[in-house]
């Protein structure tokens, strides 16, 4: 190798990850390489009430589209259908049309009808909020060695009360920025009730943070995963599996 | 005292190996050398021009490469590339919009009842280019981006459903004079249409809806209301479509495709992929096909002609060994189709107007010549050492095998006088007698070994296939990497090229340019590449028409265990013509008679044959037209295209691991973040490369890298 006596040998630098963010609330935001102003075209979504109505708006705006179009197609049908003397087709054209009408508005009302409902406004409104926090990100400095995707963070104590036999798995790919949020952790593969009870907790001043899981009696046995997010920036960080037993 | 450089070695030219050169060679404090076997750069894009007489220094090529629209990593490297041009460069083209031409069109094919057609889409353009910066106009992964582009599906389906050949895409509802009967069909046809279209592009807008919906966050209390609502559109529709059109072969495309749309969409949200970590990697464990079956999808969707079309293009359809199973990835697969379909920029396909080497490589390699990099051709890499010290390993030595020497030692000059790569070395140039394009089969030509220890850090571009050969002390002692070539499968394929005397598009009953997958095996994706004739030196008097490229898996021998030699491949494509071709292309058929219209193929066998129909010919005859042709088989083991199996996303080894203290790879089987054998995964995999050893570009410059 060159020059091995007069200089340190070189070393690959540590990546600040080794892994792509699969997230999609971070690749959405990532994808603008961090060089463009976060701003969208016709102005930010501040609130959990305009996300729904640009959505809703949108969907109409796509009917709207469809209904015109077949107007139009319309419009020349009849033309035709005159120089054709095929007089039924006139008829045949609204009742089609009128058809494709209220397909078309009642997926959209069916939209509509599902955002507005209270629980998913009240949870839209949270996202939504932290989601527009412009605050630049702030990484933690990476951990060396590891590149695999077994996280980063060690060390992080774990506290679990089961009647069943469980096994917890705590990934975390960056050291979070304050206490991260764990979210429940859902049955892997299968319909079924989630694990709610997750949570992390502080120890005393500048101790660091626990894990606590706790596991309801009637917990199906199986598999149960979710994501860890940072409070701060709500993108995903790390991940929790639990394996119940029999 | 100023700093000594760090010595690069990069072994291999692929996109991957030439993507991390590019990169690294803007900055200062590097000095890089470029090994490569043989006399050309390209790796698996490699062309070259036939020198040889009666041949009109036609382009041949490994394979079809079309570039796709939401390559921004591939497109905006070779963006960069022209713009470091030299004025007087030698390189065909002088900018990358000369060098490449958008492609709207892509077909599927379909048998019904015995008969073939051809599904034809047109895709419109979408605003910016393939590498530009990306804003807010123009990001192709921000909602209104998502929803504008299910509105022009919307458009492109509505479209689809009236135009025939040669139709303009831009007014599709223009009616001729038309009887009763057929207006009637009309009205059914568009009011049905409409209906369907009209869903998907409402359930495309669902999806992203979702995204804003499901991807922070999960719902309070466990009740999962967006998948119920899903869900239950998704049984609604379904059952009404099935009511309405299910024995409607003319809409039957689109309500696979809606249905496909609607399960992935109950998927996305049951596996609970929005706030998966690994997001839709969750799922590379399991094959597509699988997934959506799990998911509710009919096996009719299951195995329509879309999703037999992605399997093509990932060459996922056909087996790799005796035992093996076809199959893809699902989260990979869902991903590629995203990319695909909602982030191309400008046009879903862009093709090259010459061969990949003319066209992308020349341009890289002057260059990269012009920044200092040194280029050692004729050096095939035999073995690679290492050292471990204290759990740290590191390599100290490459051993090539030199393949030949340039006469008067110095480097070697690849590019012809046009700026083009030859399809065979220059041996002019060479201390070695001429032996065609043996250069390229590992261990075909004799050459000292030469061992290389000069160098700071590696760059490892050779592709999977060919590790084995390539490092044989490395992977016996390396049981990760072991494992990686153990696992990866590979599958050679082959590619035919045909000079024809008409035009495709009189040929085919498709528009042109087009390019079709999802046709019978050997040849399952066809193109029109007529454009590259401009390039070639055919005279006006004798000039083709029409150049179409054929592609697919190169057929294995299984009793044998060896996939089809060249001189098997050629029978095979002698039936292929004769008895598939002609069901596609109606215009190759003979009429009134059997197979194929030989006398179509340029140039013929003897001059006063032109325009002579070719009757009786037998099938000896049949072979030597097509050895007339260029017909490539891909089985060196640096050809062989990667697949992405399921379950074996966990064996590849990304550019940042940092396994090796000194090393790195590069290439489309690295875990690079978009896993399945493309251009863009290559350069991705160099661009990784790069930053692993500068921390340039950032991470998160590297477009789709965080895509979910």
């Amino acid at each position: 190798m060159s020059d091995p006596s007069n200089r340190p040998a070189f070393k690959l630098k540590t990546p600040p990850r080794a892994y792509p963010l699969r997230s999609v609330a971070t690749a959405l935001r990532r994808a603008d390489r961090g060089v463009i102003p976060k701003k969208r075209r016709g102005g930010p979504l501040v609130s959990s009430e305009d996300v729904v109505l640009e959505a809703v708006k949108l969907g109409y705006k796509i009917a709207d589209e469809q209904i015109l179009k077949g107007q139009d197609f319309a419009r020349k049908l009849r033309g035709a259908s005159l120089r054709t003397e095929a007089g039924d087709v006139g008829s045949l054209v609204d009742q089609g049309l009128r058809l494709a009408r209220q397909f078309a508005v009642l997926l959209v009302e069916m939209t509509e009808t599902t955002v507005q409902t209270p629980a998913i406004v009240k949870a839209f409104a949270k996202a939504v909020n932290e989601g527009t926090d412009e605050k630049p990100e702030v990484r933690s400095a990476p951990s060396p060695g590891s590149g695999s995707r077994q996280g980063i963070v060690h060390g992080i104590p774990i506290e679990v009360t089961s009647s069943k036999p469980a096994r917890v798995s705590l990934a975390l790919y960056e050291a979070p920025e304050g206490l991260p949020d764990a979210y429940p952790l859902y049955p892997k593969g299968k319909e079924g009730a989630a694990l709610t009870t997750v949570n992390f907790e502080e120890l005393e001043a500048g101790a660091g943070f626990v894990l606590k899981i706790k596991v309801a009696a009637n917990q199906a046995a199986g598999t149960y995963r979710g994501a860890v997010m940072a409070c701060e920036a709500q993108r995903v960080i790390g991940s929790i599996e639990v394996t119940l037993s029999e | 005292m100023a700093e000594a450089n760090i010595k690069i070695a990069i072994v291999g030219g692929g996109c991957g190996a030439l993507a991390a050169a590019f990169e690294l060679s803007k900055q200062k404090g590097y000095e890089i050398t470029i090994y490569q076997m043989g006399w050309r750069l390209g790796g698996k894009g490699a062309s070259g021009r036939n020198k040889h007489a009666g041949k009109h220094n036609r382009t041949e090529e490994h394979g079809l490469h079309v570039w796709m629209g939401f390559y921004e990593n591939a497109f905006r490297l070779i963006r960069e590339c022209y713009e470091a041009l030299p004025p007087n460069h030698e390189s065909p083209f002088g900018s990358w919009e000369d060098a490449f031409t958008p492609d709207h069109w892509v077909g599927v094919a379909d048998e019904s009842r015995g008969t073939w057609r051809t599904w034809n889409s047109f895709f419109p353009a979408t605003p910016g280019l393939p590498g530009d910066p990306i804003d807010p106009d123009t990001n192709p992964f921000s909602l209104p981006s998502y929803l504008a582009r299910a509105t022009d599906l919307l458009r492109a389906l509505i479209h689809s459903s009236f135009s025939g050949k040669g139709e303009t895409p831009q007014n599709p509802y223009e009616l001729s004079s038309v009887s009763p009967e057929t207006i009637v069909d009309k009205i059914t046809c568009v009011l049905r249409t409409g209906v369907l279209t009209g869903a998907s592009a409402l359930y495309e807008a669902m999806a992203v809806l979702g995204v804003v919906l499901s991807g922070r966050f999960s719902l309070p209390g466990g009740d999962y209301l967006v998948l119920r609502y899903a869900d239950a559109i998704a049984r609604n529709v379904k059952a009404q479509a099935e009511t309405l059109f299910g024995n409607d072969q003319q809409l039957g495309p689109k309500l696979e495709l809606v249905e496909l749309v609607v399960t992935v969409i109950v998927g996305v949200l049951r596996d609970r992929l929005l706030t998966d970590p690994d997001g839709l990697d969750a799922i590379n464990d399991e094959d597509c096909r699988v997934w959506l079956r799990r998911h509710g999808a009919s096996e009719r969707a299951t195995n329509s002609p879309l999703v037999r079309a992605l399997y093509d293009m990932a060459f996922a359809n056909v087996k790799a060994s005796k035992d093996d199973v076809p199959g893809l990835a699902a989260g990979q697969a869902l991903r590629g189709a995203l990319r695909m379909f909602f982030t191309y920029r400008g046009s879903l396909f862009w093709k090259m107007r010459a061969g990949m080497g003319d066209a992308v490589f020349s341009p890289l390699y002057e260059v990269l010549k012009q920044r200092q990099v040194k280029f050692e051709f004729f050096h095939e890499l035999v073995d690679i050492h290492t050292s471990k010290t204290k759990g740290v390993r590191r390599v100290t030595e490459l051993r090539f095998h030199q393949q030949a020497a340039v006469k008067g030692g110095g480097e070697y000059q690849p590019l012809d006088t046009d700026g083009c790569w030859p399809a065979e070395p220059d041996f002019a140039q060479l201390d070695c007698q001429p032996n065609g394009t043996a250069f390229e089969k590992p261990g075909s030509s004799g050459g000292a070994i030469k061992p290389v220890t000069d160098f700071d850090c590696v760059i490892l571009g050779v592709p999977v296939g060919a590790l084995d050969k390539a490092c044989p002390s490395l992977l016996k002692s390396d049981t990760r990497w072991k494992a990686m070539v153990q696992n990866l499968k590979t599958v050679p394929t082959q590619a035919l090229q045909l000079w024809l005397y008409e035009g495709v598009d009189e040929l085919s009953t498709s528009p042109s340019p087009i390019t079709v997958s999802g046709f019978k095996k050997p040849f399952d994706t066809w193109s029109d590449m007529t454009h590259v004739l401009a390039q070639e030196s055919w005279t006006a008097a004798s000039a083709p028409q029409g150049l179409m490229y054929l592609c697919g898996a190169l057929p294995y021998v299984w009793d044998e265990g060896r996939p089809q030699s060249l001189d098997e491949a050629v029978s095979r494509a002698v039936d292929f013509l004769d008895r598939d071709l002609p069901l596609l292309l109606p215009g190759a058929g003979a009429e009134g008679r059997f197979g194929f219209r030989w006398e179509l193929l340029m140039p013929p066998a003897k001059p006063e044959d032109l325009r002579k129909p070719l009757q009786g010919l037998n099938f000896e005859k049949k072979r030597q037209l097509v050895q007339g042709q260029y017909l490539s088989v891909n089985v060196n083991p640096s050809d062989l295209y990667v697949l992405t199996r399921p379950g074996t996303m966990q064996y590849r080894i990304s550019p940042l691991d940092p396994g090796y203290e000194n090393m790195t790879v590069a290439g489309d089987w690295t875990d690079c973040g978009f896993n399945e054998g493309c251009v863009e995964a290559a350069v991705m995999s160099g661009l990784l490369a790069s930053h692993a050893i500068s921390q340039s570009p950032p991470l998160e410059e590297i477009v789709g890298f965080d895509h979910p």
